[in-house]
């Protein structure tokens, strides 16, 4: 009988697939609007909710989203606020869920192999009601990170400006932050809650290395999830780990192979330096000989920024424009 | 019965517990290009933001198009350019992308980008130049590059009022002057415009109100200050050397 022969393994390849979906099509946004970590911190705050399911009888999976839903709001409405303690108030949150969640198992008189399930996902617990759940929460997921792409883009690219366009913007931030939590819930089983944010994250990372949209970088991203947790998966079954271990080993193998082969080909910078504003001088206008040469894009000079204009590196020193002359900076 | 586009009516505001603007009075009319001038951390930008509703206004009103701010909702008629984004995303993005972000404010959630969407970004592209780099990623464009991104993106949706954030700032003269024709037709199919600037360079015949601030305050609301005198070389030119006092 090969593995694909085993009911818990095809549950598992199905989990993993659709965890491989999810998880980086949200973390391209998270990772766009440099929250890259928030999964960990929902992750942390979960467990608690997985411990209430297994103190309580109920089902650990519904549980920890519940908590976890609520967590992520909070941290939402936390950085909306952007109060000045609220990175402390999050440290909080991350490590009472942690702590919350290791002492609700222990009353529950759980062993540490249950809750190790939960933080490194297992093979064999997945069981079909955690699989349904599973596809459920991944496809609504899916749903919302593809068909409000444009809308959650502008809100995480440029917050400002997404308001000014009219989109509600707090609703955007509420939701993506709901979004993360059901991701985590969707991935607990398999990648675990420990591990599930490194999913999130590295395919993206890996993806932009080699694209320049962002519509290219989510479809790319999710596509190496749906590798990288397949093989961790088959993986696992050889050696006998924990399958959020092989998958996050996989992504990141993945992740540095991309880098290297990058810097191999040498990528150039074409994007433009910028010096430093403290070095504005005196202005003392330019020679002559610019009469001939209007500098411009592509006018054959290196430009510089340079404060709030840019200079044209000429001739070994900087010309800057100044109403009808040139003046050397 | 129209009355001004942008009504800014004794507006006060703080950031960090100090008085950034105190006071301030601006209106702009229907169709008029209105310039506001003022030295780095005079509140020129503070005052735009307070109009576009990102900064909160702890005295006075104001009013878009007849509205308070508060209850406005009609944002398809504004169009935003906000001062230099530092920093693009942490995921790449196309030019078109940030552009297509002009649109929002005219499509609905769950709505495809619609051709005329695509049109509109294309055309506004166009408008600054910048059509041949629509697939390039705007991590790899110059500062005054992303800068026209940036207008692009205001003129997509084409809006019947622009408020610009010193728009030119780090761009060099021939993009400026591109611009400078693009406002100029935008401003001569009717376009209200209010555009915060250090330096007018060739934006200047354009203008045909200027109002000044400093230090938070409305110094000057009227005909734009004469130009700078031009053509005196070899000049040390600190803040104060030559007519722009009234800026610096
Ligand atoms: N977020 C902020 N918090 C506190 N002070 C601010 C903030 N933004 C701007 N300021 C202050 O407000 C003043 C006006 O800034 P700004 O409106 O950006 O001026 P300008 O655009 O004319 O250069 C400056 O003194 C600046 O330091
Ligand atoms: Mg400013
Ligand atoms: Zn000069
Ligand atoms: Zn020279
Ligand atoms: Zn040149
Ligand atoms: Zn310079």
């Amino acid at each position: 009988m090969t593995m694909f022969g085993y009911d818990f393994m095809q549950r598992a390849l199905v989990g993993a697939v659709l965890t491989g979906l999810a998880a980086p099509a949200v973390g391209t946004y998270l990772v766009q609007r440099r929250q890259a970590l928030i999964g960990d911190g929902i992750g942390h705050v979960a467990l608690t909710g997985v411990a209430l399911g297994l103190l309580t009888g109920a089902f650990p999976v519904l549980t920890a989203m519940i908590v976890a839903t609520a967590g992520a709001v909070t941290i939402e409405v936390v950085r909306m606020r952007g109060r000045a303690s609220g990175d402390v108030a999050l440290a909080m949150l991350f490590y009472g869920g942690i702590a919350g969640g290791v002492l609700l198992t222990g009353l529950a008189g759980n062993s540490a192999a249950t809750l190790n399930t939960y933080l490194f996902g297992s093979l064999t617990t997945v069981s079909p009601t955690d699989l349904w759940v599973i596809a459920g929460l991944a496809l609504v997921v899916l749903v919302l990170a593809l068909s409000l792409r444009r809308q959650l883009f502008a809100v995480c690219h440029d917050e400002e400006y997404a308001r000014v366009a009219g989109l509600r913007v707090p609703v955007y931030n509420v939701l993506l932050a709901v979004m993360a939590a059901l991701t985590v819930t969707t991935a607990m089983r398999v990648v675990g809650l420990l591990l599930v944010s490194a999913l999130m994250v590295v395919p993206v990372a890996t993806a932009q290395q080699l694209t320049r949209s962002f519509r290219t970088t989510l479809l790319l991203a999710m596509g190496l999830g749906v590798v990288v947790s397949s093989a961790g998966v088959v993986l696992s079954y050889y050696v006998d780990v924990a399958p959020g271990a092989s998958i996050v080993v996989i992504a990141i193998a993945g992740f540095v192979a991309t880098a290297c082969l990058g810097g191999a080909l040498g990528r150039r910078r074409t994007t433009m330096p910028e010096l430093a504003e403290g070095e504005l001088g005196v202005h003392v206008a330019a020679h002559d000989h610019e009469q001939v040469h209007t500098h411009g894009e592509d006018c054959g000079h290196d430009a510089v920024r340079h404060g709030d204009h840019v200079d044209y590196l000429h001739e070994g020193h900087r010309h800057a424009q100044h109403v009808d002359h040139y003046d050397e900076h | 019965m129209t009355g001004p586009v942008l009504d800014v009516h004794g507006v006060s505001v703080q950031l960090a517990g100090r008085p950034v603007l105190s006071r301030v009075d601006l209106q702009v009319g229907q169709g008029e290009f209105v310039a506001l001038l003022g030295a780095n951390g005079s509140g020129k930008s503070t005052l735009v933001r307070a109009v576009v509703g990102l900064v909160p206004v702890c005295a006075g009103r104001v009013q878009v198009f007849g509205t308070p701010l508060g209850s406005f909702r009609d944002w398809r008629r504004l169009g935003y350019v906000p001062q230099r984004l530092t920093a693009t995303s942490g995921v790449p993005a196309t030019v078109t992308e940030v552009v297509a972000e002009g649109r929002l404010s005219r499509s609905a959630p769950f709505r495809r980008t619609t051709r005329t969407d695509r049109e509109a970004v294309r055309a506004a592209l166009e408008a600054v130049g910048m059509a041949d780099r629509a697939r390039d990623s705007l991590g790899r464009l110059s500062g005054g590059q992303q800068q026209r991104v940036l207008i692009a993106r205001a003129l997509a949706g084409r809006p019947e009022v622009l408020i610009l954030d010193e728009p030119t700032a780090g761009v060099d003269v021939p993009s400026q002057q591109a611009f400078a024709d693009a406002l100029e037709t935008l401003a001569g199919h009717g376009t209200t415009v209010l555009l915060v600037a250090h330096e007018l360079g060739p934006l200047r015949p354009l203008v045909q109100r200027a109002v000044v601030l400093r230090h938070g305050q409305v110094v000057h609301d009227g005909p734009p200050p004469a130009p700078v005198a031009d053509a005196h070389h070899v000049h040390a030119h600190g803040p104060s050397d030559d007519g722009e006092g009234l800026l610096s």
